[in-house]
This record gives structure tokens, C-alpha cells and sequence, in this order.
């Protein structure tokens, strides 16, 4: 058997495997636990790993479940009855950002996390949330993606509110619950439209059938609301800063990962199901508006945080604004498909790394902060750069990430951003400006009131299992700094080419001809 | 006919339940508001399966239209899933009320403020 023509469903079905048999091991010897958490997460990040080098080498890889053959796509008279996996380069490159902030999360928690405090209950969680956002990222079918969607929502509640024992976890857990419940009713309904309308769940057979009715209008819209609220975009941004505030450093970081996955949605949902050009301007301006006004709002109230975790989740919203900008200026001019459109598009992907690099290795930090002295409110820190060394370093080097201070990562997909939003309307490049400066302005006071300063409190330095997922982040971002073009390249540019022009051989992969 | 009804009664307990969500204060409240919404939404998936004359999806029992069967299947996994997240609500307003005493969201609100 060749195995990597099944890896596909492998890295979903075995980190869910992982998930459950994890308090079975523990209940046995915790080494035996962490062996097992270790040898999953190897092979699941293989996996997404070999998958994305062969979707990038090879083209669009499609795993039939159930088909005598993973590659018999659809049955005599070319309809597809089987559920299917669709990996294409956006997928796959999104796959990898869920494993580097998969493994980050998983070296991180090795020492962050506390056995009498319910280790094992938070790994097999993580094991869910990991497992539903591959499956998010790598399904060719609205149903399953619903079920996916689901998934991940109740993984990442569980974990939001997985400090029971304080107040404030169990409230923005149940807020963010209503949210994402609410959020994945609109996205059953509009599944539920789809498959009346046209006898199928296949995204593929689907995308080809839509015209652009009424009733795909109202499914559109549906799954625009749904998907959005689960982002945490503006309007419906409430839970967001509860959920990345309260959650354990470890969880918030696959938390980041889980919000792209929604956004993911978003785009596979635009491009490919409703064919882009097919309500592009106008829906496509919409994007550009939500994305303004939420990394608008996002930057005004990250000023009055006075929260070190919240301030950082705020500035965790603002970048899906700058996300939503740059794909929603690709989605604008889709149809007249200008130069500068793919380049906004091309920034809007990157951006998504970015983040994940950026606002993971900030939450790392934080979580260090938190662990050392116990607290996260930035009234009663200062003076922590005497102990914590290299969780100041680290959390400087993302804040100024963040901020898009050139040469660091940030910087590099932001300058695509602002060129191409410029062209579409300067207004819109002056406002990402100005919430770039004004996330410099916040953290760098953020910075000076927890680590500058005199000592306050001896605080105990953070143990090597986190410092090291925070170094493999702050490299990370060093890295894509520097060499940005060689990103841009190998992984990038096929993503948002995906996206620009990919619908075609998508629904070829899957529909055949 | 009874395809038509049952759309419209999964409207009538969509936007109950979406209504008891926003406008009531308390958090059992809205958890039962957005449970009938989901029971709406799993009622609008049930018909449309429904096809007029239709007999029940169940092979060997003789010719005729039968409804679709694949919309039923669906239902099944929304219904585990909005149990799924409907329990984990309860637990977390569970250990909402001990922590704070009540489940009142004005009130929740205010002491977060003070």
C-alpha cells in the first residue's frame, strides 16, 4: 500500500485517532501519554507536510472516501455521490500553517501545561481542534465541511473555558459557544439550500451548477454571516478578544489557526463555490469594507486594553482585517483580473502565515508572562525583562512584527497589502497605514509596562519546552522577514493563484475534463 | 403539501428561536432559543427530502417515488452535534453560576464592569 496516496485522510483521521486514545495512555504511565502525543502529531505533520509538497509539485490532489480507487472521483454520468478531500495549494498551504502552529502549541504545552490541572483533558482537545482544522482546510464538501466547522467549535469552546476554576473562563467560553453555534446554524441552512436546489454536497458540482439565483444568493449571504461571525470579524468580533483572552497561551495560538481556517472557508467559499467573478464586485467591496472596519475597530480598542492577553487578541483581529482588505481588493476586480488585484490577494495569503507566526509567538510570550508571575494585567506588571530575558526579546521582536516594522514579516505582506488597496482606493491604504502605526504605538507601551522598568516581582524564567516553541516562531518570523520573495515563491504565489484563477482546474480535478 | 408545512413550521421555529436568543436575558433562555432554532434548522433539512406521494427510503417496498434519504442521514449528525454543543453550554453556565450567582447577563456584565 502506498501510503501517501492516503495521506490526505490520514492526517485527519489520525490526530483524531490520537485524540481519543490519549487518556487511555495516560491512564497507563504519563510518558507512555506523551510518547503517543509526540509519535501523532510526527505523523499527522508528515503527512500534511508531504501533502503539501505533493499538491505544490503535482497539482491538486482529490481522495475519494470509499471509492474503490481514492481517485474515482464521480460515478457513471459525472456526478459525484462520494464525500471527497480536495487539496489544492491553498489548502495545502494552509495545511502547513495549522501544523507549525500545531507543534508550536504541542512543545509549548509539554511544560506549560500542569498535570493537576487537567494536562491530559487539554492535549486530547488540542488533538480535536488540530484534527478538525485539517479537515476544515482539506474538505471537498459542504456538509462535511459543516461537521468539520462544528468540530472545531466545540475543541476550541472546551479549551476557552478550559480554566474552570476562575470566573471569567466559563463566560467568554459560553459566549463564544452561542457564536459559533449560531454561526454554524447559518452555515447548515445555507448547506441545506445548496443541496435542494441542485441534489448535492460536492463543492465542485456545486460551484459548476450555480448561476447565481435567488436562492444562491440567500445561501451566499448565509454562509458570508456564518463563516464571518466565526472569524471574528466586526460586527460580530464580541467573543473573539474573550476567547484568545482567556484561553491558556497553548490553546490560543490553535485558536489563531482555527479563526484562518474559518477564513479559509471564507475564500474556498467566494472563489471556488460561487465562481468569484459571479457577485464579485459588490460582494467583494463588502470584504473590503468588513476588513477596513474591523482592523479599524480592532486597533481603537486594543488602545484601552489594559489586559496583557486581550490587548494581544485585539491586535489578533485586527490582522484578519488586513486579511479580509487584501483578498476582498483581489475579490473587487476579479472579473477585469488587473495586475494588482493578484498582488492583493497575494498579500492578503501571506498575511495569513504572517499572523500565524506573528500573533502565535505574542501569545506564547504572554503565556510566559502569565505563568511566571500569575497575572496578565499590565496595571500591576513591569519590570519582567530583569527574569524573563528572552520572553521580552521575543514578545518585542512579535509586537514589532505585528506592527509591520520593515524587515520583519509583518512589514512584507503589509507593503503588498497597501500597494494594491491603493489602487483600488486610497483611503483604504491610508487606514491600514494608520492602524499599522497606531498597533506600533500599543504594543511598544505594552512592552515598556511589562518588561522595562524596575523589578517588581522575582519571576521565575520560562522552562526550555516553551522557550523553544517561541524560538522556532521567532525564527520563523525572522525568516520570512528576510527572505520574503523566497516564501512568496514556493508557497505563496501558488496559493493565491489558487485563488486568482484556480477555480477551473479545481472543478476539473473533481468533476473530470 | 406536507413539505410546504414543514418548511414553513421550520421558519416559525427558526425565528422563535433566534428571537428568544436575542431578546432574552438569561442564559438558560437563550441557550433554549438557539435549541429550537437548531431543532428548525434540522426540521428544514427533514423536508426537504419530501417528495409529493412519497413513501418512506426503504428498498423492497414497491414501486412509487420515495423521499430522499440523504437529507435524514444529514439530520442525524446535526442533531449529535447541537446536543454536543448544547450540553457543553449547560456545563459551562454550570460553573457561571457558581462562580457569579446568577445567569442574569446585565448583571454578569455590570460586575465585570465594577
Amino acid at each position: 500500500m502506498n501510503i501517501m496516496v492516503h495521506a490526505p485522510i490520514l492526517a485527519i483521521a489520525v490526530p483524531l485517532l490520537g485524540a481519543f486514545a490519549l487518556p487511555l495512555f495516560a491512564k497507563v504511565h504519563r510518558n507512555l501519554r506523551d510518547l503517543w502525543g509526540a509519535a501523532v502529531a510526527g505523523f499527522t505533520a508528515a503527512m500534511a507536510v508531504a501533502l503539501a509538497v505533493q499538491a505544490f509539485t503535482s497539482g491538486i490532489q482529490v481522495y475519494t472516501l470509499g471509492a474503490p480507487s481514492p481517485t474515482d472521483t464521480v460515478v457513471a454520468g459525472g456526478f459525484p455521490i462520494r464525500i471527497m478531500l480536495v487539496v489544492d495549494a491553498l489548502s495545502a498551504f494552509m495545511g502547513l500553517i495549522t501544523t507549525v502552529l500545531g507543534l508550536a502549541s504541542l512543545v509549548y504545552a509539554w511544560r506549560f501545561l500542569r498535570e493537576d490541572q487537567g494536562k491530559t483533558l487539554a492535549l486530547t482537545l488540542f488533538f480535536l481542534l488540530w484534527a478538525g482544522i485539517y479537515g476544515l482546510e482539506y474538505t471537498g464538501d459542504m456538509f462535511n465541511f459543516f461537521v468539520f466547522l462544528e468540530i472545531t467549535s466545540i475543541a476550541a469552546c472546551a479549551l476557552v473555558g478550559y480554566r474552570t476554576w476562575e470566573s471569567r473562563p466559563p463566560e467568554a467560553a459560553f459566549k463564544t459557544m452561542a457564536l459559533y453555534t449560531l454561526g454554524g446554524l447559518l452555515v447548515l441552512l445555507a448547506v441545506g439550500i445548496l443541496y435542494g436546489e441542485y441534489g448535492a454536497l460536492n463543492i465542485a458540482y456545486l460551484s459548476s451548477k450555480i448561476r447565481g439565483a435567488l436562492v444562491d444568493k440567500v445561501a451566499l449571504g448565509l454562509l458570508l454571516g456564518g463563516l464571518l461571525m466565526k472569524a471574528g470579524t466586526v460586527p460580530a468580533h464580541m467573543w473573539a478578544p474573550d476567547a484568545y483572552g482567556e484561553a491558556p497561551a497553548q490553546a490560543a495560538i490553535v485558536l489563531v489557526g482555527n479563526t484562518q481556517a474559518s477564513l479559509y472557508g471564507l475564500w474556498r467559499v467566494l472563489f471556488t463555490l460561487f465562481g468569484g467573478a459571479l457577485f464579485a464586485p459588490q460582494v467583494g467591496w463588502l470584504v473590503v469594507a468588513l476588513g477596513t472596519l474591523t482592523l479599524l475597530v480592532a486597533v481603537l480598542m486594543a488602545v484601552i486594553q489594559v489586559d496583557l492577553t486581550r490587548l494581544i487578541a485585539y491586535g489578533a483581529v485586527s490582522q484578519i482585517g488586513y486579511m479580509l482588505l487584501g483578498v476582498g481588493v483581489g475579490l473587487t476586480v476579479l472579473s477585469g483580473r488587473p495586475e494588482f488585484g493578484l498582488v492583493a490577494i497575494r498579500g492578503g495569503v501571506f498575511h495569513m502565515l504572517n499572523d500565524a507566526a506573528t500573533v502565535g509567538l505574542l501569545f506564547l510570550a504572554a503565556g510566559a508572562v502569565y505563568r511566571a508571575v500569575g497575572s496578565k494585567d499590565l496595571r500591576a506588571l513591569g519590570g519582567l525583562g530583569h527574569d524573563l530575558k528572552w520572553t521580552g526579546g521575543f514578545f518585542l521582536l512579535g509586537a514589532l512584527a505585528l506592527a509591520g516594522v520593515p524587515p520583519l514579516n509583518g512589514f512584507a505582506s503589509k507593503i503588498l497589502i497597501y500597494q494594491s488597496s491603493f489602487q483600488l482606493s486610497p483611503i483604504l491604504a491610508a487606514i491600514a497605514v494608520l492602524g499599522s502605526i497606531l498597533l506600533l504605538a500599543v504594543f511598544v507601551r505594552a512592552f515598556q509596562g511589562a518588561f522595562l522598568g524596575p523589578r517588581l516581582t522575582k519571576a521565575e524564567p520560562a522552562p526550555l519546552s516553551m522557550l523553544v516553541a517561541m524560538g522556532a516562531l521567532a525564527v520563523l518570523v525572522i525568516a520570512l522577514g528576510l527572505v520574503p520573495g523566497f516564501f512568496l515563491e514556493h508557497l505563496v504565489n501558488p496559493a493565491a493563484d489558487a485563488l486568482w484563477r484556480g477555480r477551473d482546474l479545481y472543478l476539473a480535478a473533481v468533476l473530470g475534463g | 403539501m406536507e413539505g410546504q408545512v414543514a418548511t414553513f413550521l421550520a421558519s416559525a421555529l427558526l425565528v422563535l428561536g433566534l428571537g428568544t436568543l436575542l431578546s432574552r436575558r438569561n442564559l438558560i433562555w437563550k441557550l433554549l432559543g438557539l435549541n429550537v432554532a437548531s431543532g428548525g434548522a434540522a426540521l428544514f433539512l427533514v423536508a426537504l427530502g419530501h417528495r409529493p406521494q412519497a413513501r418512506p427510503p426503504i428498498l423492497g417496498w414497491g414501486p412509487g417515488p420515495a423521499a430522499d434519504p440523504l437529507p435524514q442521514a444529514l439530520v442525524l449528525t446535526a442533531i449529535v452535534i447541537h446536543f454536543a454543543t448544547l450540553a457543553l453550554s449547560l456545563v459551562y453556565v454550570i460553573f457561571l453560576t457558581e462562580h457569579r450567582h446568577t445567569q442574569d447577563v446585565p448583571k454578569l456584565e455590570r460586575e465585570e464592569g465594577g
